[in-house]
């Protein structure tokens, strides 16, 4: 079987100490799910996994495993060989001939040296390597601090060189920090706040209220779309679509109008935190962001985390809008987020919401709208989509 | 079953058109450009349809130019602007077609003046329209049927308000007149309303999608689409005989069916519906009825009917910030914008049932009594 090599640098599970072989055998595993069917071989050295997979997979594939599994800095097609320099330069020269630097600017050899048994040391070593990219590019001058083209060698127990390297998404391996439900609106921020706890290694399952008529089946394929492009970051997720017409209009017709938003909120987060429990979930994520609007605010939020016994996990509440529009472009769900369907109707949003909302009060009035009994037949009639870690939707067995 | 009430966007294509359709793409299928004598029967069958056209409308034939419908014979007439050397003033109504609407901003950009003219309750009153118009007016682009209330301009009045003015200032001054509302569906006397050019669109009138004609009497008009010099060099590209055949059937057809049946269901409509209708009360299309929901969002309404079978047109979406279709023209009818944003239309053709039509208006009935009342 023909193979190609990866080179995977590994971020901060490297600073873990006892507990690292859980990090790594996870990052390893969560790799691989991306990359089936295809077989790949992994080896494991300090900071570094090392990808041997069959060459039927295709580039695309394996940059998308490596760019949306959080736990890698850094990945890179590369090339090893025996640590004898003069196999070192003729290998220095294919990998040239097949990823060859700009014809002109700069360069930079880069050489690390684990094995210090290795005859040369890293600056002899970048020394004779130069030399290699001189006489193939024969324009190019050395820059140490910017240069535009790299030739990296790596010499552990093989020598292991590479040009191109890619970003990785950084962060801790997702389902190494437990599981949460992440409310998902369809909105600019809760994708970003499920990429945010992904990269903490949180593993999610979405949840999305959808109130046909009033919201169009456009606004909940919009939501698929971003439950799709957020499930490769989580490795594969699950979307619970509540249908949530009902107990919107009883909240509507059962409370105050400058209140609706804050009964609404509270109401999904009892159906959320039964779903989660369903599920074996022990927290929930949403996309709020401080005084972001009405229901968001200090007064707002404190309110919200006394409708549940679980942790409520902000992840934005410090950002600017900037910083998660910036994040969702990244993660390529702004455009989808910024499609003209609405998450809620205009009908459902009050004038002038309460904003500074008084605890004890607003619980009573939760209480009294007797809601409940409609919350427990939401959860039972929701609808669940599943999407692969590869963003694929899967397909349902009727 | 679905009943269908959205036929200002667009009717079923008829049986006969869509036979005709057939039978000269068959028949007729040589380019009529071509030199070979399919080709020249091609030609001939092309120029046939062109003069029973014209005829069916008492026009020179010389003056309809085929094109793909309203919105590119909107679009020859406004970017034949564009290469005028000295732009100048330009009069539009608030209330048109977005083919129209959008071509403000690249008019803007080529240096003319875009003069809006309001138009309470659909109409654009000719005083105003006389007031409007300077030395450097050099087109002025008014509808005949609002597409969204079914307002009926009095266009001839408004014509003859324009020729005084071009005696005044011994120039030309060209109106344009978006009619694919009106074509098959009210009476149209072209002659009489003395305009320079017009605008027609088969598939509202039961033709194919994709064909439509430009009336002009100014034959300096510029193309948008250059190519093989067809269409008297106006519009550039293979003509389309089956469509232009089917349009000709469709058209026929529908100037000698009779509007009573129309007639009898707007009635039915403005005697028992109970929202506020929005369209006016007197010199409206019958096609067309509009009506508003107090601010309930028309985009959820509309779904709600679709979901019971019937298939209205929502005049905007379920947001505070949607630019929609409604929205810019009600406003510009003096309506408020929650009027605006919760506004339904209804529209017919010649076919529709009147017990179709009873019972939309009793599901509209009961939807509003439950949800808005």
């Amino acid at each position: 079987m023909e193979t190609k090599l990866y080179l995977v640098r590994l971020g901060e599970i490297s600073l873990k100490g006892l507990n690292r072989p859980f990090f790594e055998k996870k990052l390893k595993n969560n790799i691989k799910l991306k990359l089936r069917p295809y077989h790949n071989r992994v080896t494991k050295q300090k900071g570094r996994l090392y990808f041997e997979i069959d060459s039927q997979c295709s580039d695309e594939q394996c940059d998308l495993a490596f760019s949306t599994t959080f736990g890698i800095v850094g990945f890179a097609k590369c090339v090893k060989c025996k640590k004898d320099i003069n196999i070192i330069k003729e290998k220095a020269k294919e990998l040239l001939k097949q990823y060859p630097f700009s014809q002109s600017g700069t360069f930079k050899v880069d050489a690390k040296r684990s094995d210090k048994t290795f005859d040369l040391s890293s600056y002899d070593l970048s020394c004779e390597l130069a030399k290699v990219v001189h006489q193939e590019f024969p324009k190019l001058t050395v820059d140490l601090k910017n240069p535009d083209n790299i030739l990296n060698i790596e010499v552990r127990n093989k020598a292991y060189m590479y040009t191109k390297e890619k970003k990785g998404a950084n962060g801790l391996p997702v389902s190494t920090a437990g599981k949460g439900m992440l409310l998902l609106s369809g909105g600019i921020d809760s994708p970003v706040a499920g990429y945010k706890m992904g990269a903490r290694g949180l593993k999610m399952e979405c949840i999305y209220f959808h109130a046909y008529p009033y919201t169009s089946d456009k606004a909940l394929e919009k939501v698929k779309i971003l439950a799709s492009k957020i499930s490769p970051y989580l490795q594969g997720s699950r979307l619970h679509v509540v249908n949530f017409t009902e107990q919107q209009l009883w909240i509507k017709s059962h409370c105050n109008e400058n209140e609706t938003t804050l009964m609404f909120r509270a109401c999904m987060m009892k159906v959320a935190t039964m779903i989660a429990k369903k599920n074996e979930g022990t927290c929930l994520v949403t996309g709020e962001a401080l005084s972001q609007v009405a229901s968001q605010t200090l007064d707002s939020m404190a309110f919200t985390d006394t409708t549940t016994d679980m942790l409520i996990i902000r992840p934005l509440v410090g950002m600017n809008k900037e910083e998660i529009m910036k994040t969702a472009d990244e993660i390529d769900t702004y455009k989808t987020s910024i499609l003209p369907y609405e998450d809620c109707c205009v009908i459902f949003s009050p004038k002038h919401p309460l904003t500074r909302p008084d605890i004890e009060i607003e619980s009573e009035n939760y209480k009294n709208m007797q809601i409940d009994d409609l919350l427990v037949k939401a959860v039972e009639e929701s609808v669940i989509y599943d999407f692969y870690a590869s963003g694929k939707e899967a397909i349902k067995d009727n | 079953m679905f009943k269908y009430f959205d036929n200002a966007a667009t009717t079923i294509i008829s049986n006969k058109a869509l036979e005709t359709y057939n039978n000269i793409s068959l028949n007729y299928f040589a380019n009529p450009s071509a030199n070979h004598s399919l080709g020249a029967l091609s030609k001939n069958k092309l120029e046939e349809y062109r003069n029973k056209i014209a005829n069916l409308l008492y026009v020179n034939q010389s003056h309809i130019y085929f094109t793909s419908g309203g919105t590119e014979s909107n679009s020859i007439i406004l970017s034949s602007l564009l290469w005028t050397q000295n732009p100048g003033e330009i009069i539009i109504s608030k209330t048109e077609h977005s083919s129209i609407i959008n071509f403000k901003k690249i008019l803007k950009e080529k240096g003319f003046k875009i003069i809006e003219i309001n138009a309470p309750k659909g109409f654009v009153n000719p005083k105003t329209l006389e007031k409007k118009i300077t030395k450097k007016t050099r087109m002025i682009v008014i509808q005949n049927v609002n597409n969204v209330v079914g307002s009926i301009n009095d266009v001839e009045q408004l014509v003859k308000v324009v020729r005084l003015k071009e005696k005044e200032f011994k120039r030309k001054i060209y109106f344009h007149c978006d009619a694919v509302q009106s074509l098959g569906k009210i009476d149209l006397d072209l002659n009489k309303l003395d305009v320079d050019s017009a605008s027609f669109s088969a598939h509202k009138f039961h033709g194919p999608r994709g064909i439509g004609f430009l009336y002009s009497k100014n034959n300096n008009i510029l193309p948008l689409s250059k190519g093989g010099g067809q269409e008297s060099g106006i519009r550039g590209g293979t003509e389309n005989l089956p469509a232009i055949a089917a349009m000709y059937i469709a058209l026929e057809n529908s100037l000698k069916t009779s509007n009573d049946n129309v007639v009898d269901l707007n009635k039915y409509v403005r005697e028992n519906l109970k929202p506020q209708i929005l369209s006016p009360s007197e010199n409206y299309s019958p096609f067309i009825i509009n009506f508003s929901l107090k601010s309930f969002p028309s985009e959820v309404f509309t779904r709600m009917l679709n979901d019971e079978g019937f298939i209205v047109s929502a005049g905007s979406a379920c947001s505070n910030n949607a630019k929609n279709m409604g929205d810019n023209v009600l406003t510009a009818m003096n309506f408020s914008p929650d009027v605006a944003k919760s506004s339904i239309r209804i529209s017919f053709n010649k076919l529709s049932k009147m017990e179709d039509t009873q019972l939309l208006v009793k599901k509209i009935n009961s939807l509003y009594d439950t949800l808005i009342r």
